[in-house]
């Protein structure tokens, strides 16, 4: 749990600004919905109260604007329009920057302020009010202006009750008494209550009393003053404004609350005790909120009593979200860390015990084993996130950069509620936004184009995920005018990629583009073009031990799938073994198992393939690929595995079983090596090597392919 | 016990002098006795030099005594306050009124 007051800030601001994002785009779609409206302004409103919680004045002071917009679109007075939610959304940037100052504890350059006063004028201009000037720096909220009272003194209203003097009291007494305290700036004694000379009863009080006071005493200590008068009086005593700043602040410390508005406030000071049994009182005639209740009385400023139902708010929500628990990742992966430990420390118990043959034990490392396996899950599952969220930030730039082609372009997502490792998510959102944008600026035609050729004028971006076999796949789907493969081809004979008697398959050349600065593009755009880029992608893609492919047809469009494994830290392995050395495979790619028996399976030792019921299986030997000097066993076993529509068969000496798989990462050395993806630690203290799978499966093809050519 | 002096009168006008306290306890008779004053005279002098105790219910009938002759034309002034009636009127920030 982050504990830093401004980290939660930040993170809650991110958060809203998000929401604030995801409901703006979605009034784009449809202007008129009224729950995209309410969750634009309810974030609004939270990011003003979240900033004023943690006294981040400027935000406050920007949001109030973007709130007030909102409140009169809300209440149907205003239409959200294109421009509106232009502004809108340069508004969230602004807003985005101004957190990033809060949370440095910077004050915005000139520049930024400029920016903000432009975009507060446009808020004016659609609220149809008249541009004022804001500062955005915080000494100009200080005098926000509160037009009941603009006082830095305090305000003492009295209202005796005619039966005082009959009690033995005078007002003068604490009029005397008053001065103690501290000095009575004004005065004004109001005697219209007498309705005349012959009427009134002359041992009725009729005064009522207005008293500026300055004083650096409490509330309370003034209140004591008339303590003993309480009974036959009225009392009123509003704080001056700089008290109203303390009020913020003390409110703020005592931090989230559940409790009544009106206990908040006694907590803080800003009202007494007995005050609020007044109001309490009132409310139980007329059943009103209790915070207007005490600013009509003038006992509490209007902005104290917000701060405190804002406090009050927030105390609330994290009273309904307390199910839901934010933790530092850093924890979890220690966790995760600590769990992998434990998983390896179990498989080398598992193996003590089953040398020591005692059943007793055995039994009970069993039990313990089955633990350490569900722990494991759910360890696991703790760092799962949806990949909507991810996915939710595309429609920004899908917008945004539409405008800037000037292409009509609508982005669908769908599988947003798959779920994968948090670390692979973040991972994964930088390449996405570029292919997203490549498939935007190369594959989407221009509208007049589109038209041409009869397709839809509005150019459609697809976003995908689905499971698969114990990865996740995401496709970003395009249906524009798809690779050109005379362009490709031609591309790289230039790059000396490809020489005119060297035919390469479709696949294979459409791969090409993930080379560096391979492009084919025609002209360079702010977005893409570069040639720069879909290298990259494709190496965070590979470090993620995913994979990457391409489909196109011309003319109809693009799919590139990545594929990447559901987690990075532990999984479910299949142990073989070949001579002294082991081996894992992930489990979740093992189709099967078959024993190598010459009398059942056709086997061709030369291309290396066997006739798989009817199919051609190119297999690869582990001990010929790693060297592995392995005396000849009565049984070879082929595991057979594939990925995605391929199979590839292993032949592997011993087949162990499963294992549980903590996944280590290895040195840079290996990092170029096709067929392995990682190491892990035995229970005896070994390494295994983790095969990469998607590796062997195209070497194990492409060597069929060459050895079939060599013989033709 | 409170008595108020008729110390002088013309047509409009009258000069009263006070003796006794202005308090609680005398407001009664004080207001009967002013009430027939402004009833028959539209401007009052009123002699405090020799109060030595006001409290709030005798000032407000003073106050009260000062708005009902000046709302029909008259006056009412205070000549030579004691110090206790000038410390009430500066106490309840009334120095300007009663000028």
């Amino acid at each position: 749990m982050s504990d830093d007051p401004k980290d939660m800030f930040f993170e809650e601001c991110g958060e809203l600004l998000q929401s604030f994002e995801s409901a703006l785009l979605a009034l784009e779609e449809n202007p008129n919905s009224a729950d995209d409206i309410n969750e634009l302004f309810r974030a609004a409103h939270t990011i003003k109260g979240t900033s004023g919680i943690f006294d981040y004045e400027p935000i406050v002071e920007f949001a109030h604007y973007v709130e007030s917009l909102l409140d009169q679109v809300r209440s149907g007075d205003k239409a959200i329009t294109n421009e509106m939610a232009a502004c809108l959304l340069q508004c969230r940037d602004y807003i985005a920057v101004l957190v990033e100052y809060a949370v440095k504890d910077e004050e915005p350059p000139p520049r930024t302020v400029a920016l903000g006063e432009s975009l507060v004028r446009q808020l004016n201009e659609f609220m149809g009010a008249v541009y004022s000037k804001i500062s955005v720096s915080k000494a100009a909220f200080k005098d926000r202006g509160n037009n009941e009272v603009e006082s830095i003194y305090w305000l003492i209203s009295l209202h005796f009750k005619n039966d005082l003097f009959r009690q033995g009291m005078d007002p003068l007494s604490f009029l005397r008494y008053l001065p103690k305290l501290g000095e009575i700036i004004k005065i004004k004694t109001h005697l219209n209550r007498i309705p005349s000379l012959k009427l009134m009863d002359p041992e009725d009080c009729y005064v009522d009393l207005e008293i500026l006071f300055d004083s650096e005493s409490k509330k309370a200590e003034i209140e004591k003053v008339f303590e003993f008068v309480s009974d036959e009086c009225d009392i009123n005593i509003l704080p001056p404004k700089s008290t109203v700043d303390q009020y913020l602040m003390l409110i703020t410390k005592l931090g989230k609350k559940e409790n009544k508005i009106g206990e908040i406030l006694v907590e803080c000071g800003a009202l007494s005790q007995v005050e609020l049994v007044h109001a309490l009182e009132q409310q139980k005639i007329d059943n009103r909120k209790i915070g207007d209740i005490l600013i009509e009385k003038k006992a509490v400023h209007t902005e104290v009593v917000e701060r405190a139902a804002d406090i009050q708010g927030v105390g609330r929500t994290a009273a309904q979200a307390n199910r839901v628990l934010r933790v530092d990742a850093e924890k979890l992966d220690k966790l995760i860390n600590l769990v992998g430990e434990l998983v390896i420390a179990g498989a080398g118990t598992n193996l003590l015990a089953k040398r020591i043959n005692d059943e007793s034990l055995l039994e009970s490392v069993s039990i313990m084993e089955r633990l350490v396996e569900e722990i494991r899950d759910d360890a696991l599952t703790l760092r799962m996130v949806q990949i909507g969220e991810t996915f939710n930030k595309y429609h920004r730039v899908v917008r945004d950069s539409s405008n800037e082609l000037g292409k009509n372009i609508k982005l669908e997502i769908t599988g947003a509620e798959t779920e994968l490792d948090k670390t692979v998510v973040e991972k994964v959102s930088d390449p996405l936004m570029h292919l997203i944008r490549n498939a935007m600026d190369h594959g989407i035609e221009s509208d007049a184009e589109r038209l041409n050729l009869g397709k839809p004028e509005f150019g459609t971006i697809k976003l995908n995920a689905y499971h698969n076999s114990g990865s996740i796949v995401v496709e970003v789907i395009d249906d524009g005018r798809g690779l050109s493969k005379e362009k490709i081809t031609e591309k790289a004979k230039e790059r000396g990629l490809l020489n005119s008697n060297n035919l390469m398959n479709d696949n294979d050349l459409y791969r090409l583009i993930f080379e560096p600065g391979f492009s084919t593009a025609d002209k360079v755009t702010n977005l893409s073009g570069r040639g720069v880029g879909m290298d990259v992608v494709k190496k965070n893609i590979e470090s993620l031990r995913g994979s990457i492919d391409i489909e196109t047809e011309k003319g109809v469009g693009t799919k590139i799938s990545i594929s990447l494994p559901l987690t990075l830290a532990i999984i479910d392995g299949f142990l073989i073994g070949v001579g002294d050395s082991s081996y894992v495979v992930p489990l979740d790619v093992v189709v099967e198992c078959i024993e190598v028996d010459e009398e059942d399976v056709e086997i061709n030792q030369n291309l290396n393939y066997i006739n798989l019921r009817d199919e051609v299986l190119p297999f690869i030997r582990l001990s010929e690929m790693f060297g592995v000097v392995n005396e000849q066993v009565e049984q070879e076993n082929i595991v057979v595995v594939q990925y995605g529509a391929e199979k590839a068969g292993i032949v592997v000496d011993e087949l162990l079983g499963e294992f549980q798989t903590v996944i280590k990462p290895l040195g840079p050395y290996f990092k170029n090596h096709e067929a392995i993806s990682g190491a892990t630690i035995l229970g005896n203290g070994d390494v295994a090597v983790i095969l990469d799978i998607p590796g062997l499966v195209k070497k194990a093809a492409m060597d069929l392919n060459v050895k079939a050519a060599a013989l033709h | 016990m409170i008595k108020v002096k008729l110390e002088n009168r013309d047509d409009n006008g009258c000069a009263l002098s006070i003796d006794g306290d202005l308090t609680i306890y005398n407001a009664t008779e004080l207001r009967d006795a002013l009430v027939n004053y402004i009833d028959n005279y539209n401007e009052v002098d009123l002699d405090l030099a020799k109060t030595k105790e006001i409290d709030s219910a005798g000032f407000q009938l003073l106050v009260q005594t000062k708005k009902e002759l000046e709302e029909k034309g008259g006056r009412f002034t205070l000549v030579q306050p004691s110090l206790v009636v000038k410390e009430i009127i500066e106490r309840y920030g009334m120095n300007e009124y009663f000028v």
